[in-house]
């Protein structure tokens, strides 16, 4: 009513939002929810891993650098297959799900392949 | 047969008179073979010293420095004054090639200084004043027994030169002679005498209508020369600075009542000439060596941030024989274009200079650059290529504790991949 202020209903907006979105999710394919759970937790790490490396110092930059990279990197490719096997709004309709994933593979070999080199 | 054999007694001979001219290595030219007798303290000083003295006339028609391509004699000394030119084949531009080779030459005139002189010391970056002029000092002049000449002055011993005279002199340094102007910007002259600050330059014996162009302490009396191949050459306006009766003045009176003992003239013309003809103040560097520290080998190339241990020997020539140099201020430098590392070398009294050094965390060629100029002393230039390179693949550090979280988050991203991978792979409901 008009007691609650317009703070409570921005509250109120914000969780509308989310409900919304809990809803919409719920339809995501499983699959598709499952690439966003690793997407979710590479982003993690690399956030854990910026905050290690504000606090212990830089000193061994390149490994920070290959470490994070990793995690970015890893995240990068995750959305991009994510991107193209999601059908609904994608303008991949006409690549086969196989494709993506083959490409998906070598692109994280030439990735970590990379992140080895540089760790030290 | 005959002629042969007279053709090889001719090049014997030929031989044999070359060797006698090579072995009087100093060649004196004299405008006037009387100097011999009245500068002959000069003389026999050097004489004593161990130099032969091939005494010439300036105008003698056999006078030769070179023969070809082989100099004849290593040190040349030069008083004349009025000769318009020399004899034979010694003019200014050959003394000036002869300097140019790495040889030194003594040269005293004065106020009848000729053209062909003239050109000579502005070759070597001298300009004496114009002919018939003379240092004339009407407040600081030295009086003869009966008559009182203006043109006896006494000069100062520049404080910068006494590397060249061996120490300070402090007795007046009787001169009459000529006086010289010498380029501010020049870096190779040396003004060993000086003009007190009331001399002038000027025609004695007639009024002086304007201000004079030299004055003071500008006039330069002396001025010493090393070139950048450290030749040697030595400028003095006055001939009779080196003589006999300027020797024994005694005792100088220096106006106003001034009284000095004995003149300093003597000290002075004997250290300036040792010092031209490379009895003092030569320097001889030797055994450059270069090693990573702590061990007795020089690598190819350094690594960024290698302790290097440097090292070179440098000698004095001093009493004839090679003695250890001793300075605080010897420098080395090591440069890429411009010097990352500037360090003083600590010396151990038995003329081995050293330091450690760390190099740069800069890779390139680098080169070690040793580079003395100090006036009176020979220059030294020393420099040598040192490459340095970075780190190896395999120098860095391995397995550091505090990347451990960046190695560990690396394996877990690859067990997400491939966990994905498999996840994805054997999912059983389809996409829709």
């Amino acid at each position: 009513m008009s007691s609650a202020g317009p703070k409570t209903a921005g509250l109120d907006a914000v969780r509308g939002i989310f409900r919304t979105f809990a809803q919409e999710y719920k339809k995501t394919p499983s699959k598709i929810k499952i690439l966003d759970a690793f997407a979710v937790y590479a982003l993690a790490t690399a956030a854990l891993q910026f905050i290690y490396m504000r606090l212990v110092g830089s000193f061994p930059f390149n490994a920070f650098l290959a470490g994070f990279l990793a995690c970015i990197g890893f995240f990068v490719l995750t959305v991009c297959l994510r991107l193209q096997l999601d059908k609904q709004s994608s303008d991949f309709k006409d690549l086969a799900p196989e494709r993506a994933l083959a490409d998906y593979v070598l692109c994280n070999c030439a990735l970590f392949l990379g992140v080895w080199n540089f760790i030290g | 047969m005959r002629g042969r054999a007279t053709l090889l007694a001719c090049a014997l001979w030929l031989t044999v008179t070359r060797v006698q001219a090579q072995k009087s290595d100093v060649l004196v030219i004299l405008e006037d073979q009387q100097l011999k007798s009245t500068h002959s303290i000069f003389f026999g000083h050097l004489r004593q010293l161990g130099y032969q003295l091939d005494y010439r006339s300036a105008d003698d028609k056999k006078l030769q420095l070179r023969d070809w391509d082989s100099w004849l004699y290593d040190k040349v000394i030069c008083f004349a004054a009025a000769v318009p030119e020399f004899g034979g084949a010694a003019d200014a531009q050959a003394l000036l090639e002869f300097v140019d080779s790495g040889r030194d030459l003594l040269l005293a005139t004065d106020s009848s200084a000729s053209d062909e002189l003239r050109e000579l010391t502005a070759g070597v970056g001298v300009d004496l004043e114009p002919q018939g002029r003379a240092v004339i000092d009407h407040f600081s002049y030295a009086l003869q027994s009966l008559t009182v000449d203006h043109t006896v002055v006494s000069g100062q011993a520049a404080l910068a030169a006494s590397a060249v005279l061996g120490g300070p002199i402090e007795a007046p340094v009787l001169f009459r002679g000529i006086g010289a102007s010498v380029a501010p910007e020049s870096e190779l002259v040396l003004k060993v005498l000086t003009a007190g600050s009331t001399a002038i330059s000027a025609v004695p014996g007639k009024p002086l209508t304007e201000a004079p162009t030299l004055a003071g302490n500008e006039t330069t009396l002396t001025a010493a020369i090393q070139t950048r191949n450290n030749a040697r050459v030595t400028v003095c306006g006055s001939i009779d600075l080196f003589s006999n009766e300027f020797f024994r003045w005694s005792p100088v009176v220096v106006t106003p009542g001034q009284r000095v003992g004995q003149s300093g003239n003597r000290a002075f013309a004997t250290q300036l000439a040792e010092w031209t003809l490379q009895d003092r103040g030569r320097l001889r560097v030797s055994k450059v060596r270069h090693v990573l520290a702590g061990t007795s080998e020089t690598p190819q190339r350094y690594r960024i941030r290698d302790q290097v241990d440097f090292s070179v020997d440098i000698h004095e020539w001093r009493k004839g024989s090679w003695q250890p140099f001793k300075a605080d201020d010897v420098q080395l430098e090591f440069v890429m274009l411009h010097p990352y590392l500037r360090v003083n070398l600590a010396h151990n009294n038995k003329g081995t200079f050293s330091t450690r050094l760390s190099v740069p965390d800069v890779y390139g060629v680098f080169k070690f650059v040793l580079n003395y100029q100090r006036p009176g002393y020979s220059h030294l230039f020393v420099s040598e290529q040192a490459p340095v390179r970075p780190f190896k693949h395999d120098e860095y550090e391995r397995f550091i504790p505090a990347a451990f979280p960046y190695y560990a988050s690396t394996f877990s991203m690859m067990g997400g991949f491939f966990a994905l991978t498999l996840l994805f792979l054997y999912h059983k409901r389809p996409l829709p």
